[in-house]
C-alpha cells in the first residue's frame, strides 16, 4: 500500500476493508464487554 | 527477597537499558530523536501508547484498590474505546495534516503563539511534577518493603530511564516500550494465576466469587445517577470519556508516541489496537486485586500493611494494641468460618453471616489502624498501595517474586521514559526552536539531549522532595484534574468550530479552569466529572468570546475544520 493511501480515510484497513468497519467493531466489542462485566457482577454464583 | 529474585531484577534492569541504548544508537537527526523518524509499526506504537499509560502506581494501586473497594474503578476505562474512535476521526488526521511534532505546535497553526506558549506551558508544570509522582510513590512502596533508602530507588529508576531515553529518544522509549509491556503482561497473568492456585483446597473459582460478590466487591457497574458517588457507570462513560480524550489527544506525553507512526494508518491502528485490549487487561488486574481479598479470607492478613508501621506497632505496650490485637485475630476467625461456609455452599444464611463477620473485621482493622494512630502521632494512614505487595512477597514463589518487582520496575520506567521524552521535545520544539530558531542537527541533538537529562534531574529531585512536601503532591494532583477537561475544551475549539480565535480560547481557558475550581470546592461532585466542567465551559465561553475577539489572523489551511 502506497504512503498517499495510508494517509487517506479511502485506503484499505488491515483486516477489517474500512476505517468504519473498524470503528464499528470497536464500539461493538466495548458494547459486549460492559454487558459481560455487568453480567459478571451481578451472576448468582 | 532471595537471591534468585535479586538476580531476576538485576538482569532486567541491566538488559532493558543495554537494550534501549543499542535501540537508540543510529539516531542522527532531531526527527529521529523525538518522532523515531516517523517509521513505527502500529503494534509498537500501541504497545507504547499501552505502556505509558500505565504507571508503577497504577499497577500495584489498582490491585489493592480492588482488594479495598472492589472492581468499581473499573468503569474509568470504559470510555476509552470511544475516546480511540473520535480521536481517530478528528484530532489524529488534524495532527498529521498539520505536520506536527507536538500537540500545541498544531495550536499555533490553528490559533496564535499565545496559545501555543500557554499550553505548552501547562504541560511542562503538570507534567513535569506528576512525573516526579510517577517515580516518587513506588520508590516509597518498594523502599519500605525492602529497607532500601527511598534516594537509591528513585536514583535506580529515574537514572537508567534517563540514560537510555538520553541516547535513544523516542526509538528507544517505543522499543524498550513493547519489551517492558510484555514482563508487564507476564507479570499480571501470573499473580493471576497465583491468585486462583492460592484458593483453598474446598473453595473453587465460582465458590471465590460469591465471597467476593457477598463482600461487595464484584461491584463494577453502580447506575446510581447521583453526580457525587464515585465511579458509576455514567461517570465512568460520560467523564471519562473526557478524561480519555483530554490524556490521549492533548497531553504531549501521549500524542507523540502515536505521532512516531509512519503513516496516519499506523497512529489510528495504534490507538485502535488500544481501544481492543485495554479494558480486558484491567479486567484481569482488578480481578487479581478481588481474588487476593479472597485469599486473604482464609489467611490472615496483616492489620497493617505498611512493614514500617507494622514494626512501630509491634513495638508498642499498651492494653489498647493489646486490646485491638486480640479483637482483630478472634474478627478474622470469625469471617473466615463464614467465608468457607459460603465460599462451599451458598445460602441467604451464610450470605447474611459472612457480611456480618465481614463488617467486623473491617472494624477490627480500623480500631487497629486507630490505635497506631494515637499511640505514635500520626495524623492520617493509608496503607492501600502496600496490599498487593505484602501478598506478592509473602504468597507468591521466589523468582516470580524478582519478575514482579521486575513488573513494577518496568512500570514506572516506561511511564517516565514517555513523559521524559514528551518534556524534552515540548521544550525543544515549542521553546527553543520556536524563540530562538532551528539550530545545526548536532546543536540540536546536543541540547534535546541536555534537555532530557535536565528534566531527568528534576524529576528525581522532586521524588526526593515529595515526601517532605506532603500535600503539595495532593495539589498538584488536584491541579492536573482542574485543567484536563479545559485543555480538552481549547482543541475541542480548534477542530469543531471555524470561528474560535486565539484569545477567546485562552480567556476561556481561565474560566474553565475556575469552573472547575468551584466545582470541586464547593460541590462534592465527583472528580470524572470536572473534565466535562472544564470542557463544556471553555467551550461555550470560548466560542462567545470568540465572537467578541475575532481571530486577527487567517489560520493555516490544514489546521481548520
Amino acid at each position: 500500500m502506497s504512503q498517499a493511501d495510508e494517509n487517506s480515510d479511502s485506503g484499505a484497513v488491515p483486516l477489517f476493508g474500512t476505517w468504519r468497519n473498524i470503528y464499528t467493531a470497536v464500539v461493538v466489542v466495548i458494547v459486549l464487554m460492559i454487558g459481560f462485566v455487568y453480567a459478571f457482577s451481578r451472576f448468582p454464583y | 527477597m532471595s537471591t534468585l529474585d535479586w538476580t531476576v531484577l538485576s538482569v532486567y534492569l541491566v538488559c532493558i537499558v543495554s537494550f534501549g541504548y543499542w535501540v537508540g544508537r543510529g539516531n542522527r537527526k532531531v526527527d529521529d530523536f523525538f518522532l523515531a523518524g516517523r517509521s513505527m509499526p502500529w503494534w509498537a506504537v500501541g504497545l507504547s501508547v499501552m505502556a505509558t499509560q500505565i504507571s508503577a502506581i497504577t499497577l500495584i494501586g489498582t490491585t489493592s484498590q480492588a482488594y479495598n473497594d472492589g472492581m468499581r474503578f473499573l468503569v474509568v476505562y470504559f470510555a476509552l474505546p470511544f475516546a480511540m474512535v473520535i480521536l481517530c476521526m478528528t484530532l489524529v488526521p488534524f495532527f498529521y495534516r498539520a505536520k506536527v511534532t507536538t500537540a500545541y505546535e498544531y495550536l499555533e497553526q490553528r490559533f496564535d503563539l499565545k496559545t501555543r506558549t500557554l499550553m505548552s506551558l501547562l504541560f511542562l508544570l503538570q507534567r513535569g511534577m506528576a512525573m516526579g509522582v510517577t517515580l516518587y510513590a513506588p520508590s516509597l512502596v518498594l523502599s519500605t518493603l525492602f529497607g532500601l533508602s527511598e534516594p537509591l530507588t528513585i536514583l535506580v529508576m529515574g537514572g537508567s530511564t534517563m540514560l537510555y531515553v538520553m541516547k535513544g529518544g523516542n526509538k528507544a522509549v517505543i522499543w524498550t516500550d513493547v519489551v517492558q509491556m510484555g514482563v508487564v503482561w507476564t507479570g499480571i497473568f501470573s499473580c493471576f494465576f497465583m491468585a486462583v492456585h492460592n484458593l483453598p483446597e474446598h473453595v473453587s473459582f465460582r465458590g471465590a466469587l460469591a465471597i467476593a460478590q457477598t463482600a461487595g466487591r464484584l461491584n463494577a457497574t453502580n447506575l446510581d445517577t447521583s453526580l457525587e458517588t464515585p465511579y458509576t457507570l455514567w461517570s465512568g462513560l460520560i467523564g471519562g470519556l473526557f478524561l480519555m480524550l483530554s490524556y490521549f489527544g492533548c497531553d504531549q506525553s501521549q500524542v507523540q508516541r502515536y505521532l512516531s507512526g509512519s503513516s496516519l494508518m499506523q497512529s489510528r491502528l495504534s490507538l485502535l489496537f488500544n481501544a481492543f485490549f485495554k479494558v480486558p487487561m484491567q479486567f484481569i488486574i482488578v480481578l487479581t486485586g478481588v481474588l487476593v481479598f479472597v485469599f486473604f479470607n482464609f489467611q490472615e492478613p496483616p492489620a497493617l500493611f505498611n512493614s514500617a508501621a507494622r514494626a512501630q506497632f509491634a513495638a508498642l505496650d499498651s492494653p489498647e494494641k493489646t486490646a485491638a490485637e486480640a479483637q482483630y485475630k478472634a474478627a478474622f476467625e470469625t469471617r473466615r468460618s463464614a467465608a468457607l461456609d459460603l465460599g462451599i455452599a451458598r445460602s441467604a444464611a451464610s450470605e447474611q453471616t459472612y457480611q456480618a463477620a465481614q463488617a467486623d473485621f473491617a472494624k477490627a482493622r480500623t480500631n487497629v489502624a486507630t490505635v497506631y494512630k494515637a499511640a505514635t502521632h500520626t495524623e492520617s494512614y493509608n496503607d492501600v498501595n502496600y496490599i498487593f505487595l505484602h501478598y506478592v512477597l509473602t504468597q507468591i514463589p521466589h523468582g516470580l517474586i524478582g519478575l514482579i518487582i521486575a513488573v513494577i520496575f518496568a512500570a514506572a520506567m516506561s511511564a517516565l521514559s514517555g513523559e521524559l521524552n514528551s518534556l524534552a521535545t515540548t521544550t525543544m520544539i515549542d521553546f527553543v526552536r520556536r524563540y530562538r530558531g532551528v539550530g545545526t542537527e548536532e546543536r540540536d541533538m546536543f541540547l534535546s539531549r541536555m534537555f532530557t537529562v535536565l528534566w531527568g534531574m528534576f524529576a528525581c529531585l522532586v521524588a526526593m522532595q515529595a515526601g517532605k512536601l506532603g500535600s503539595a503532591i495532593e495539589v498538584v494532583n488536584r491541579f492536573g484534574s482542574y485543567f484536563y477537561g479545559s485543555i480538552l475544551g481549547v482543541f475541542m475549539l480548534a477542530v469543531l468550530t471555524k470561528k474560535a480565535s486565539g484569545t477567546g480560547v485562552t480567556l476561556a481557558l481561565f474560566v474553565g479552569m475556575a469552573s472547575v475550581a468551584l466545582v470541586a470546592t464547593f460541590t462534592k461532585v465527583h472528580f470524572l466529572w470536572w473534565n466535562v466542567v472544564g470542557s463544556v465551559a471553555v467551550f461555550v465561553v470560548g466560542y462567545g468570546l470568540s465572537l467578541v475577539f475575532p481571530q486577527a489572523a487567517k489560520p493555516s489551511a490544514a489546521a481548520t475544520p
